[in-house]
């Protein structure tokens, strides 16, 4: 008996919305929906009578087509609509036959992503673009996972989808002039898709892990296509692949935090850090350092060290260093405190994390009195450490987090 | 030893189901019939083509066709043909049907052997 692959039907919706879509063109992209989800509803209806099939992918791809094919025939002025876009026969052609299965989907998912990244949608449109119609997630879902209700999710989806239909994208690659500047939108927003997922937020685990590793999962299909492979695409792989390896970690049984320090490195991901590893690599091919570069080279730091005390905290303060000058974030200043009270000792530290909280960004930062706190326990002033911790759980709205800080006052109690 | 066999009615047309949704209520049914094949007690399942059903009936002496009707709620979609001690335990086999957790309904009646 035939079983399914986790995810198969996530993202074989994915790949046969993006296909569909070449032929039917980005205006019918709603029609395609439907034809797609009518294809998995049949498999809803027949598969728990007559078992699931020897090759269910191709049983789902199989009936799509001829779903499509019907809605073609069917509507002759419908035909006519298409400006041409819809080869019937073309279509026909390159799907038919056992080669069904060699039919590269990857391609058309990439192209999908590129028109989803389109600069007039704004980044949060753009991200709920991708994951509904690349990687197959309901608007539900995708609310569900980004705590935002599920009508605002799905008028968000719609206006989206009536923008680029208003934009003419047509179904190819963004043309080479512009192809790098798109590029550099798409891995955004995998990036962004990856933080979503990789923040502790009260949303899901499950469906949070699951964003995560989509992230992975539409970078890895970027970067084996040429138009896809940039140093910094290599470089944001890299990264995802060298913090999702840590996922499991990072989280006992009841859903708590588990810091760095304490986390259990054998369940660490091997395979995932050495793809990470191999991708850090292959990123070092330009001129250029970005952003991504030094994130995955200190996440490389982390990954490969045996303990926390073997970390080479002072390549990874080099690195701080680094993206302080490049990319002056709020978590980059905290973080690069952590990182010289690891090198230079906590007093360093705390003088550094003292002084950010005169910073606007970072005055109402929860995680900033949670660090400073966390110096100053270390250094034994166990009174100032339990008003840092107060202060920090007052501004945290986090599950996880409120429940890690309450376990440090409680442990400190005062 | 008796059979029994499973009507299964529709639930309401699950549009909003997602991809992922989809593939585990179709996972839950495979649990389901993988279970009782193995113990044996799957005897027959069948889906019924949809819409196509017709009501057939005489009166005065004249056959009448009625239909074919719209897929409502109440729709037979298919049936399983099980095989079990008694009716208790078919009850509890049809209990565990994931047509119960999709809204669906399943009328359970005993094969007169």
């Amino acid at each position: 008996m035939p079983q399914l692959v986790d995810h198969l039907f996530r993202h074989k919706a994915g790949q046969m919305i993006s296909t569909l879509t070449r032929y039917f063109g980005v205006d019918n992209l709603e029609l395609v929906e439907d034809i797609i989800q009518e294809t998995l509803l049949k498999a809803l209806q027949q598969w728990p009578y007559h078992g699931i099939p020897e090759n269910p992918g191709g049983w789902l791809w199989q009936t799509a087509k001829n779903h499509a094919l019907d809605v073609l025939r069917r509507e002759a002025r419908f035909q006519k609509r298409l400006r041409g876009e819809i080869r019937l026969i073309e279509m026909e052609q390159a799907t038919a036959g056992p080669e069904a299965d060699a039919y590269p989907f990857e391609d058309d998912q990439l192209s999908m992503m590129f028109i989803g990244c389109h600069p007039t949608l704004s980044r949060e449109a753009q991200i709920a673009f991708v994951l509904n119609t690349v990687s197959g997630f309901s608007a539900a879902e995708i609310a569900r996972a980004f705590l935002v209700p599920e009508a605002t999710m799905a008028q968000r989806l719609v206006r989206a989808k009536v923008k680029l239909r208003m934009t003419g994208s047509r179904f190819e690659l963004p043309e080479s002039g512009s192809l790098t500047k798109r590029l550099d939108a798409v891995l955004d927003v995998l990036y962004l898709l990856f933080n979503e997922g990789y923040e502790a937020h009260a949303g899901e685990r499950l469906l949070r892990e699951e964003l995560c590793l989509e992230a992975v999962h539409l970078c890895r299909l970027l970067i084996t296509h040429p138009a896809g492979q940039s140093p910094r695409a290599h470089a944001l792989l890299a990264l995802m692949c060298l913090q999702a390896a840590r996922l499991k970690a990072r989280i006992d049984v009841n859903g708590d935090l588990i810091l760095l320090a304490e986390q259990d490195r054998s369940l660490w991901h091997r395979e995932m850090i050495h793809e990470g590893l191999r991708h850090l690599e292959l990123s070092a091919a330009g001129d250029a350092i970005s952003e991504f570069h030094l994130q995955a080279a200190i996440a490389a730091k982390h990954a490969v060290a045996e303990t926390f005390e073997q970390t080479d905290w002072n390549g990874i303060l080099d690195d701080y260093c680094a993206l302080l000058e490049t990319a002056p974030s709020p978590v980059v200043k905290l973080n690069h405190a952590v990182a010289v009270a690891m090198v230079h000792g906590s007093q360093a530290g705390l003088e550094l994390l003292l002084k950010l909280q005169e910073d606007a960004s970072l005055e109402k930062y929860h995680l900033l009195y949670a660090a400073i706190g966390e110096l100053y326990e270390r250094s034994g002033d166990f009174q100032k450490a339990w008003h840092s911790y107060r202060e920090a759980l007052a501004l945290t709205e986090n599950e996880p987090e409120r429940r890690f800080l309450q376990k440090k006052l409680r442990v400190i109690g005062f | 030893m008796s059979q029994f066999m499973l009507f299964i009615r529709n639930g309401e047309e699950p549009n909003e189901l997602s991809a992922e949704e989809i593939q585990q209520a179709i996972q839950r049914f495979s649990a389901w019939a993988k279970k009782l094949r193995e113990q044996g007690k799957l005897i027959a399942a069948e889906k019924l083509k949809d819409n196509e059903g017709l009501l057939l009936g005489a009166r005065n002496g004249q056959i009448i066709v009625d239909g074919p009707f719209a897929e409502t709620k109440e729709t037979i979609g298919g049936y399983f043909v099980i095989e079990a001690e008694n009716l208790d335990e078919a009850v509890e086999i049809t209990k565990e049907c994931p047509a119960l957790s999709n809204g669906g309904i399943v009328e359970l009646r005993e094969v007169e052997g």
